[in-house]
């Protein structure tokens, strides 16, 4: 073990410990996940992400660095799982490009250097990046390794830096701070760079984990976004970022983020229109760098990076354009097969569906092209992955909850111009109104509405807007707001915890609450929540 | 010269129309078991949704023979006619039109010639009453074929059934399209192309307000020039289609279905057939 130097054997043995390291620590960062979705699973989503990358460098692995950078890449790519794995991927992605000209060892500036490709990488292709989250925590980290030439020193420093910053993530993201963690993705970085450190300088793994599971999370940020355009600029005026925040809060505006001081404020929010949020800033003053993203629309970068085939094999019984969806329940399930789908995924323990496993599965169900139904926010970025992967074969309509890929499975037509099958299919996302009813696991406010433990809490379109005593209340209440009386057909798809009697009193509810209303209800069988429906 | 034209019944022109514009209709034909009814002539559209609904026997239809055509012919040379031009319904939908063309060479005295509509309902009888506007006006054979080509080309229907169970059991949807359009819960609308599977599903939607209103929707993405709505025992929607036409185009017929395609499309069928502007 040379002093200052890192040989290709030495980082794929570090990796293999981090992948260690982060397991051992996957139900802390699990524990703390409350952004973007709190749904518990960053851990698991970074360590099988990083898991199936280090499968990929093969046995034996490349002893050319370069070489075996590319494969954990590759491998990173496809496996990429959720939010947190897509964005792992993609710092090691950036690993791979800063360190494509590595033979059998590289220096510490290089490894240095190499980390800073990894941020910037990460960086350049999320779409929206937020302050706050591991791209904060590999920036910060990144940057301190700089212009250190001594392994130990380095590493040392790269590690502690990683935690600080990760101890500073609430400051930056006030979802955070209201739930009273540190960002979970953050913590998942300084782990696997932590776990890189241990074995790198040749130490012992602690008897326990570094991040604790019994940690207290204050309030879910029961928030999912909804979609629409990711609007950023400055205002050059004398304004107080909070009275901007709540400005733009009472507009509609999602994932506000304000920075910076009166004079200069840097805006960052998801508006399903973006322009009540710029003419609120011209009226303060003058407002210049405005960048506006349709979310819908993401990245095409990871395009660049594609390569590979899909072994697709000549399958004359095969539709010409086949339907991937993605959906947990065997009666939303049922729906998707009915609805013409050729094979819908379960997601695994998460719920969501890799990268790899929509471009593995994929070609067994269409000739020309499959179209995938991602029905969630974090599989909708794996799915854009392995549509980028696969050279068009692969078209994503970006549905972001089941009700919604529901809605596109209708629109979608076996043979066709495909191009018109899935702008037809994006257009229907819009066309229904999404309803989700869940229980609460804690006393906790969101959007101004007081939740206790065990009360019913409803989603509609993808944003918290009601919780009442039980669930059937907090459904009719949802459906209110709604406007429920003024639909056509209400379809329910009843979870599997729905208890039957509940069923028949929603049923004689609604009936009387909304007389004019066609109600469809199925048995879903979906976890978690008891009811989903679709307005329309 | 006299030009004639000549059409079926499939065409779902009005008798009355007809007359007024000169065209010839000849009926195709519908079997209950070993009866057979000449369509329109033996059994109009009321009596047929009628025997539809309490007969046990499932109709079938079929096309003219060639004798027949060799009549139809006839009857429109005995009448002064030295060219006839027979505008077909969809020719890979019905046999019709083999039956047409074997039967030129049974008769004498007049030029006859055929077009393929790849179309049915009003969206070939759009292009069979164009023809005769042309054969009015003193047109040539030719002229009159390439005006009934072009407008049926253009020509589009698109048709929403209460069920998928006739056209399916008459084979004129295949097992895919069927499957694609017959779950619970779902209202698709059909489309006629000149390509196969010829009978197709065209989208789905959830309830038939809303395939009512789709459908308006589809065809009012041009300008239209030209439409017609046809129904069987499907009035009130017949209206509600007029109703959503009204701001692209004023008043739009409505027409009964023919019993012959009542026998594939079932009862409470709405289609609309329209012709989009030319650019």
């Amino acid at each position: 073990m040379s002093e200052n130097t890192i040989t290709t054997s030495e980082l794929i043995s570090a990796l293999k410990l981090a992948e260690t390291w982060l397991e051992i620590n996957r139900d802390g960062v699990n524990a703390i996940n409350v952004y973007p979705v709190p749904d518990g699973d960053t851990g698991t989503n970074m360590l099988l992400t990083l898991r199936q990358a280090i499968e990929a460098t093969g046995e034996p692995a490349p002893g050319h660095m370069g070489d075996m950078l590319a494969k954990l890449s590759r491998g990173a790519l496809l496996g990429a799982r959720g939010n947190s794995g897509v964005i792992l991927s993609q710092m090691i992605a950036g690993l791979a490009s800063g360190l494509v000209d590595a033979r059998e060892s590289v220096t510490i500036e290089e490894f240095a250097a190499g980390l800073q490709s990894a941020s910037d990488n990460a960086y350049r292709v999320i779409s929206e990046p937020v302050e706050g989250t591991m791209l904060t925590v590999m920036r910060e980290s990144a940057a301190t390794g700089i212009g250190l030439s001594g392994k130990a020193e380095f590493l040392e420093t790269i590690v502690t830096e990683a935690f600080d910053s990760v101890d500073r993530t609430p400051n930056l993201l006030s979802t955070l701070a209201e739930a009273g963690v540190v960002d979970s993705g953050g913590m998942g970085v300084a782990v696997i760079l932590q776990g890189l450190k241990f074995s790198l300088l040749g130490e012992n793994l602690p008897d326990s984990p570094v991040v604790g599971d019994d940690i207290k999370v204050e309030m879910s940020g029961v928030e999912h976004e909804g979609y629409g355009y990711c609007t950023e600029f400055v205002v050059l005026a004398d304004i107080e970022k909070n009275i901007f925040e709540k400005q733009l809060s009472s507009l509609g505006g999602e994932s506000i983020l304000v920075v910076g001081e009166p004079g200069a404020i840097r805006v960052h929010v998801h508006m399903e229109d973006p322009g009540p949020a710029l003419t609120a800033a011209v009226g303060h003053g003058e407002t210049v760098s405005i960048k506006i993203d349709n979310m819908q629309i993401q990245h095409d970068a990871w395009a660049e990076e594609a390569s590979g085939s899909n072994n697709l094999s000549e399958k004359k019984d095969l539709p010409a354009i086949g339907l991937v969806s993605v959906a947990r329940g065997d009666g939303l399930v049922t729906s998707f097969h009915e609805l013409g789908a050729g094979l819908v995924l379960n997601g695994g323990d998460t719920g969501k569906a890799s990268a790899g496993e929509l471009l593995e599965s994929a070609p067994a169900v269409g000739r020309d092209h499959v179209i995938l139904l991602p029905n969630d926010k974090d599989v909708v970025l794996a799915a854009e992955q392995a549509a980028a992967e696969s050279e068009n074969f692969l078209r994503v309509v970006p549905s972001r909850s089941v009700v919604q890929g529901l809605a596109a499975a209708l629109a979608y037509l076996p043979e066709g111009d495909v191009d018109e099958i899935v702008s037809t299919m994006t257009e229907s996302l819009g066309s229904v109104q999404s309803i989700e009813i869940s229980t609460s696991v804690r006393d906790t406010s969101v959007n101004g509405i007081e939740i206790r433990n065990g009360d019913g809490i409803g989603f509609l379109d993808g944003k918290l807007v009601s919780s009442q005593q039980t669930v059937i209340e907090t459904f009719i209440q949802t459906l209110k707001l709604a406007d429920a009386q003024d639909g056509e057909i209400l379809t329910i798809y009843t979870g599997k915890d729905m208890p039957e009697d509940d069923l028949e009193s929603m049923e004689s509810d609604l009936r009387y609450t909304f007389s004019e209303l066609e109600l469809d209800i199925v048995d879903g069988g979906q976890p978690l929540y008891p009811i989903v429906a679709s307005l329309e | 010269m006299t030009l004639r034209i000549l059409t079926d019944t499939a065409s779902d022109i009005p008798d009355s129309t007809a007359e007024e514009l000169g065209i010839g209709l000849i009926e195709l034909n519908i079997h209950f078991g070993d009866e057979m009814l000449k369509d329109r002539r033996d059994i109009d559209t009321r009596q047929f949704f009628e025997r539809l609904a309490t007969d046990s026997v499932h109709p079938a239809t079929s096309q003219p023979s060639p004798g027949e055509f060799a009549e139809a012919y006839q009857s429109l040379i005995d009448d002064g006619a030295d060219e006839i031009l027979f505008v077909s319904i969809h020719g890979s939908l019905s046999g019709t039109l083999d039956s047409a063309k074997q039967a030129i060479e049974l008769v004498s005295g007049a030029r006859i010639d055929t077009v393929d509509t790849h179309r049915v309902s009003f969206a070939q009888g759009v292009a069979a009453v164009r023809a005769a506007e042309i054969a009015k006006n003193g047109g040539t054979l030719e002229e009159a074929k390439a005006v009934a080509e072009e407008v049926a080309e253009r020509s589009n229907s698109l048709v929403i059934a209460d069920t998928l169970e006739y056209l399916k059991k008459g084979g004129r949807l295949n097992q895919s399209q069927y499957l694609l359009g017959s779950m619970m819960r779902v209202k698709p609308i059909l489309g006629v192309g000149a390509e196969p599977p010829y009978v197709t599903i065209a989208t789905r939607v959830r309830t038939l307000k809303k395939a009512l209103a789709t459908m308006v929707d589809m065809a009012t993405q041009q300008k239209i020039e030209w439409a017609a709505i046809v129904h069987g025992e499907g009035l009130e929607n017949a209206q509600a289609v007029q109703e959503l036409l009204q701001p692209h185009l004023h008043d739009v017929p409505i027409y009964d279905v023919t019993p012959v395609l009542g026998v594939h499309l079932g009862p409470g069928t709405v289609g609309l057939h329209w012709l989009p502007a030319k650019d």
